[in-house]
């Protein structure tokens, strides 16, 4: 019965949702109620996935085994953890406006005319402290990193080893080129418009590929589908016992 | 060939340093005013047709008209991101179109609502009367189901808004438009059930990476076109601002250093090739 009932569950909500589709007068409030629970589990999955993550970090933090620099960067992380929770808690995350004097200059000018404008500025400590200050630049500077890491990747892996590797090659070149002013500036002088190519690349040849993965990955949707609400894949309950 | 022997010195290392003082160059030079100017002349010939046919949209929808705009990215990707919402905003209050601003990520909704109320103060704009913060929305793809039925029971910070345009508004299809930026799925998400199922106008504006993913559903009608990535954004504030080089945002600023980069990414690929054929010669005479 541990197995079937999960199996069952599933195998109802799947129909459920399946015959609301065609037939919304018919399980209308009982779809509004299953999405109403996927709403309300999903919920409780951020407070299990937190908690989980605390024992893990714990865990790590305590055990002498661990190298000192994890044990470091888990005691971090569950200290910003429970910061940001106890700030948010006590300061919400609305807005504060405070009214401040800034100071602003007009560089139009051949003289810089300074002077003071009134504006509003967040103060909540939430909004202009952890999130803006700590969270927003940490955040874009993990993001950044990829810059680098494409140059490096590029640098690497785009050869042209043999006809294909030729064309993605040159693909890739004129959709990169294409993109951004410089492609048509550089390539201006030669009379190619090198950002009409790349969007035919992307418009045409990238659109044909791209639909034909689409309906692919649809069809192995459905396939799947169905194999969970007929009880066929029943990967989602966990290993058999 | 003493050329070639130095190419191929090329460590991982020197590339994240080529890599970091062309970013560094780029990022001073952008405020240079010659440098705008030549960005804004190429730009403003190369509007890419996507972003043409979602400015045009967004442009015929009628005053009054009420459009959701779903911000769904983090801080991670705000600069390709944040320029799109702008002129989005900025458009729809310079029409007088009413705005309901969410995120369906948690910590978009805090970009969405603090940007939302910016670009309201420069229009004179007023909260709960031209415009309505929707804050996070729970449920990604559940969420947006449950807009096609019910728009305030998927939207709890809207549903006791006392806002007199929402009065209207009961489901996703009293909206004349809905805008996504995103930074992930749930432009996709968008599509598939409000465009698809319940006949809702889906625009948007995503990262550049995913604009290639987005082609089909343009090409097939069921997203009014598209902001790519920080291009779509420089289009979109050519579009709607048509700046002067002194006075253009971050969106056409930026392109000078995505111009540098993706040129050394070109430069990098060509030397690779030069050594990797060059060495292939080199094994075929032996």
């Amino acid at each position: 019965m541990k197995r079937e009932i999960p199996l069952i569950i599933t195998a109802l909500t799947g129909i459920i949702i399946i015959i609301n589709y065609f037939l919304p007068e018919v399980t209308g409030k009982v779809t509004q109620v299953v999405r109403n629970w996927v709403i309300v589990i999903s919920s409780f999955a951020i407070i299990l996935g937190i908690l989980n993550l605390v024992i893990i970090s714990l865990r790590k933090t305590l055990e002498p085994i661990t190298h000192l620099d994890d044990r470091i960067a888990n005691l971090i992380l569950i200290v910003s953890l429970v910061f940001t929770i106890v700030i948010g808690m006590i300061y919400g995350v609305g807005p504060k406006n405070n009214y401040v004097f800034k100071l602003s200059s007009d560089y139009s000018t051949v003289l810089p005319l300074i002077d003071f404008q009134v504006a509003t500025v967040d103060t909540n400590i939430f909004n202009s402290v952890i999130f803006y200050s700590i969270y927003n630049p940490l955040s874009a500077a993990m993001f950044s990193l990829l810059a680098f890491f494409i140059a490096s990747a590029s640098y690497r892996a785009f050869r042209a080893r043999n006809l294909e590797a030729t064309l993605l090659l040159l693909a890739a070149a004129v959709v990169i080129l294409g993109r951004v002013p410089v492609g048509d500036y550089v390539f201006g002088f030669i009379g190619l418009k090198i950002s009409v190519v790349s969007e035919y690349i992307t418009a045409v040849i990238n659109a044909a590929a791209q639909r034909a993965i689409l309906i692919a990955v649809g069809i192995g949707t459905i396939i799947i589908s169905l194999k969970l609400l007929f009880g066929i894949e029943k990967s989602h309950i966990g290993k058999s016992e | 060939m003493i050329v070639i022997e130095i190419f191929k010195r090329i460590t991982r290392r020197t590339i994240f340093l080529v890599v970091a003082i062309f970013l560094i160059l780029g990022t001073i030079f952008s405020d240079v005013y010659w440098v705008k100017k030549i960005n804004l002349e190429v730009l403003r010939k190369t509007i890419t047709p996507a972003s043409k046919q979602a400015y045009d949209f967004i442009e015929s929808i009628p005053s009054n008209s009420v459009v959701l705009v779903s911000g769904d990215y983090g801080p991670s990707t705000r600069v390709e991101a944040d320029p799109i919402l702008e002129n989005f905003l900025k458009q729809c209050f310079r029409r007088d179109i009413k705005v309901i601003a969410i995120s369906l990520w948690p910590d978009g909704a805090q970009i969405v609502a603090t940007k939302t109320r910016q670009i309201a103060n420069q229009y004179n704009k007023i909260e709960n009367q031209d415009y309505v913060i929707g804050g996070y929305v729970v449920g990604g793809a559940v969420a947006i189901e449950k807009m096609g039925v019910d728009l305030k029971d998927a939207i709890p910070l809207i549903a006791n808004n006392p806002a007199p345009f929402l009065r209207d508004i009961k489901t996703a299809h009293d909206l004349s438009l809905v805008f996504s930026i995103a930074a992930g799925d749930t432009l996709v998400y968008y599509i598939r059930i409000l465009k698809s199922r319940y006949g809702v106008n889906v625009s948007g504006g995503c990262t550049a990476v995913m604009a290639a993913e987005m082609y089909p559903y343009i090409l097939s009608g069921q997203l009014i076109g598209l902001f790519g990535g920080l291009k779509g954004a420089a289009d979109y504030e050519i579009l709607e601002s048509n700046p002067e080089p002194d006075k253009v945002s971050e969106a056409v600023k930026y392109m000078l250093t995505q111009s540098l980069i993706h040129a050394l990414l070109i430069i990098f690929i060509i030397i690779a090739n030069i050594v990797y054929i060059y060495d292939r010669l080199k094994f075929r005479r032996k």
